[in-house]
């Protein structure tokens, strides 16, 4: 699985806290991260493979599953996706700088974000398991935008793909999180994971 | 994840990064001394040790560049301690000088240095292969595949470093200190190592008659480290056939999945290529079993050439494919991809089924000044005076963000350091004030030596030193110039304007960069003067004041609308990333906004004003304590008190 985003949204948190509950159970994990100089806005990137070998590098089309916390950084992951993978996408944006200069120096146009729904038919094309909510929205109102990792969190494991390990992933993981904030990323996660399963019910019923 | 480096529970698997691996590793070999320079992607092996080193009893230091870092580490060896240092691949050609000589005194403790590489460049202005350095200057180097071989190579190093009295260098890449994996514990000694430095200049001094004799000697070391190499788990072989692979490092793991996947376990043996020299017998083994192999490893055909050689030594006809080849790619780094095509290839396989993902026109995320941040102004500043004609030299750090537009500001660079010495030769040749700019860290890493000698030639150049008080883009370590408590010690932190008076400049400032009158009366000042004078801009990095010092209520800043006239001047001059534009219309992202002002003032038309807010902006609300509980007690932004502006 693969964890993308932006400098600061807590992908890499988010990343090592569900490698090591693996571990902890016994999976055989490897993870691996992209984060050249992601303190100052750049991208971020996570991957986890979990009993799938030593190689902590995915291979184009071999992700089960993509987490987005950023519409642009999430279709910027799609070459890894094959037809069979979940998509969870963040739809709050988080503005490249370079959009306002282009804005400026070129057309108002090329400095446009681009539009979140086509992005999103984008990575439809490839797959037709593609959920879409605001994380950061769902975030703020628990009270701090902090909790987004939390909140993505919850709507992978809350997913149907992992039904069989969500209780034990979170039991490990929750303890590994500070006391002073553990009631609030356990509410942010529930929150994920509720979103999930409503979008998972919406599309198949 | 640091408590788990230090569990002392023999057995137990732990998650750990690839660095943390090393960290490991060198606490069940007991070192007792590290040292290091921060430096992209080495930089977590020294932050851990900032963290541990006092529970530990390890003594430790940031140092100001690489060559100390070295020498202390090598110094502390000759007492019979065990050291370790660690940098990026660029520090130790910095500390090359030492580094060459070191194996001819040899050392006494065992010395591991660590010298992380970084194909692709991805936060250096080069890639390069330090496997060379083994060969030109006879270090024993382990290039470890996982966090797990980092460990028990660098456990087995500190070994073979005492048993062969020389130097041993770790060289793992990117990829391989920031991915993390399964780490099994090994016990620690339960007793410190016995510390004596026994007088013995023969042994230690490299006067070029001990250097002839030690010469002889070193030949005989570094056989001898080839035969334990020899001997080592470092050389395994998996699977069987007719064709071999030969790997090393993460082409290792990509060779091994590649072959899994492909299912060639009982068509190709894999030879892993752990450590350098590589031992000939290890070679000769393998290229009996094979009719033709391929060599995967990243950076230069390193491998494939001893194949080569060993190939023509054992008069063995057997096709070597690799980068000479034209198989692998000279340049970057490799991924799964890269070589499961290559694998295919060499064993005309069909072509991997290639996935057709319609293109999509995406804007790039690159990295960016931040909202707030100091730099940027110390730019703007300096830009509204010096012009856009004056020649603009820049350094190695956060700062080097101010190239391209809009700031503009880095028409050269090359390593750390080099700011001033290029505006020496820039101004030499043009006769025209070049602008030279460079952080606290790096002024103290290397720009000391270069300003001595732009004063020495009287050098019309300006040297704006933009001190943040932190180590920025490594992770926030301190810099000599920090105050604070470091190394469990209160550090009063060297002032920068006091070191350039003292190698004779004589027009030195030292400006808040956010007090514009000030500011712009230094430049002024200084694009007048005579020779080389130096302008001092403080104010602390503003993520780190989020991290250690965060504020319940502070300033951010918001567009009028109504006052806007969308003329773009707050775009097209600050570059602030805070600052975005709609459809025509201008707004601040009230999350990035670090209140810093700049906007408002750059603005004709007083159209951005201040808004109080009481969510503390970026601050948690509740102070962390970073690496080393440094800069706790901070020196208040503006000109240094202990060196009076002129």
């Amino acid at each position: 699985m693969i964890f993308v985003g932006t400098g600061g949204q807590g992908v890499l948190t988010v990343a090592r806290l569900l490698s090591d509950a693996y571990m902890k159970l016994g999976y055989e994990v490897v993870s691996g991260q992209l984060h050249g100089m992601a303190q100052r806005g750049g991208s971020v990137q996570s991957s986890i493979c979990v009993n799938a070998g030593a190689c902590p590098v995915i291979a184009e089309g071999e992700s089960n599953c993509l987490v987005g916390f950023e519409p642009i950084e999430t279709a910027r992951a799609r070459s890894f996706l094959n037809s069979k993978s979940l998509v969870i996408m963040n739809t709050a944006k988080v503005n490249p700088f370079v959009l306002a200069q282009r804005h400026v120096q070129g057309s108002p146009e090329s400095g446009r974000y681009p539009s979140v729904e086509g992005m999103m038919e984008s990575l439809e094309e490839i797959t037709p398991r593609v959920y879409a909510l605001d994380g950061s929205k769902l975030a703020e109102e628990n009270g701090t935008l902090k909790n987004l990792n939390m909140v993505m969190l919850g709507t992978l494991l809350g997913s149907s793909d992992f039904v069989k390990e969500m209780d034990q992933l979170w039991g490990v993981m929750s303890e590994a999180i500070p006391s002073r904030i553990r009631e609030s990323s356990m509410r942010a996660f529930l929150l994920g994971v509720s979103s999930i399963q409503r979008l998972e019910k919406e599309k198949y019923l | 994840m640091h408590h788990d480096v230090t569990r002392d529970e023999p057995g137990t698997h732990v998650n750990l990064l690839g660095n943390l691996g090393i960290v490991r590793g060198a606490l069940e070999a007991g070192v007792d001394f590290f040292s290091c320079y921060p430096g992209t992607p080495s930089s977590e092996i020294g932050d851990t040790f900032a963290m541990i080193s006092k529970s530990q009893g390890i003594e430790f230091e940031y140092s100001v560049n690489e060559k100390i870092a070295v020498e202390i580490a090598f110094a502390a060896s000759l007492t019979g301690a065990r050291s370790m240092c660690s940098m990026k691949h660029l520090g130790l050609n910095y500390a090359n000088d030492p580094v060459s000589t070191m194996p001819y005194v040899g050392v006494e403790g065992g010395m591991v240095i660590v010298s992380a590489g970084d194909p692709s460049a991805i936060t250096s202005p080069n890639e390069q292969d330090q496997r060379h350095f083994s060969k030109m200057l006879f270090y024993p180097m382990f290039d470890p595949s996982s966090p797990e071989e980092a460990r028990r190579m660098t456990r087995f190093a500190f070994e073979l470093s005492e048993k062969s009295r020389l130097p041993v260098i770790m060289r793992p890449t990117t990829r391989v200190c920031h991915s993390s994996g399964a780490v099994t514990l090994g016990g620690r000694p339960s007793q410190k190592r016995k510390i004596h430095y026994e007088k013995n200049p023969e042994r230690h001094v490299p006067i070029p008659a001990n250097a002839r004799r030690m010469r002889k000697e070193l030949t005989e070391r570094f056989r001898l480290a080839e035969a334990l190499l020899e001997e080592s788990e470092f050389f395994p072989q998996k699977g069987e056939g007719r064709f071999g692979i030969i790997a090393s490092g993460i082409g290792y793991i990509y060779a091994d999945a590649a072959i899994e996947k492909l299912g060639l376990r009982d068509q190709v043996v894999l030879q892993k290529i752990g450590a350098y020299p590589v031992p000939q017998k290890v070679l000769s083994r393998f290229l009996e079993q094979v009719e033709k192999v391929l060599v995967v490893e990243e950076l230069t055909p390193f491998v494939e050439e001893e194949v080569m050689v060993c190939a023509f030594r054992d008069r063995r006809d057997v096709k070597v494919s690799g980068k000479k080849s034209g198989d692998l790619p000279y340049e970057y780094e490799y991924s799964p991809m890269i070589v499961e095509d290559a694998v295919r290839k060499w064993l005309d396989l069909p072509d991997r089924e290639k996935r057709v993902v319609k293109p999509l026109e995406l804007p790039p995320r690159p990295p960016v000044l931040c909202a707030g941040c100091p730099h940027r102004t110390s730019y703007y500043f300096a830009k509204k005076v010096f012009g856009k004609k004056t020649t603009y030299c820049n350094d190695i750090g956060c700062y080097t963000l101010g190239y391209g537009k809009p700031l503009d500001v880095c028409d050269v660079l090359l390593c750390m350091g080099s700011s001033i010495s290029q505006a020496s030769g820039i101004f030499r040749m043009t006769r025209e004030r070049t602008v030279a700019f460079i952080g606290d860290s790096t002024f103290f890493h290397s720009g000391l030596p270069a300003l001595a000698n732009a004063v020495q030639a009287g050098d019309d150049i300006t040297l704006v030193v933009l001190d943040n008080d932190v180590t920025a883009m490594t992770g926030f370590q301190p810099s000599i110039s920090t105050v604070g408590k470091e190394h469990q010690k209160q550090f009063e932190g060297f002032s920068i304007e006091n070191a350039a008076r003292g190698l004779g400049v004589k027009e030195v400032f030292s400006v808040d960069p956010f007090d514009e009158e000030a500011t712009l009366i230094a430049f002024k000042t200084a694009k007048k003067g005579k020779g080389v004078n130096v302008v001092v801009t403080h104010s602390p990095c503003v993520v780190h004041q989020a991290k250690v010092a965060p504020v319940r209520e502070k300033k951010s800043y918001q567009v009028d609308e109504a006052r806007c006239n969308q003329c773009s001047l707050c775009v097209r001059v600050l570059g602030c990333p805070a600052i975005w534009v709609e459809d025509g219309a201008y707004s601040i992202d009230q999350d990035l906004c670090d209140g810093c002002d700049l906007c408002a003032r750059v603005c004709n038309r007083g159209a951005i004003h201040a808004v109080q807010r009481e969510d503390g902006g970026r601050g948690d609300g509740e102070p962390k304590t970073n690496t080393n509980d440094i800069c706790g007690n901070r020196r208040p932004r503006g000109p240094d008190r202990r060196a009076p502006s002129v």
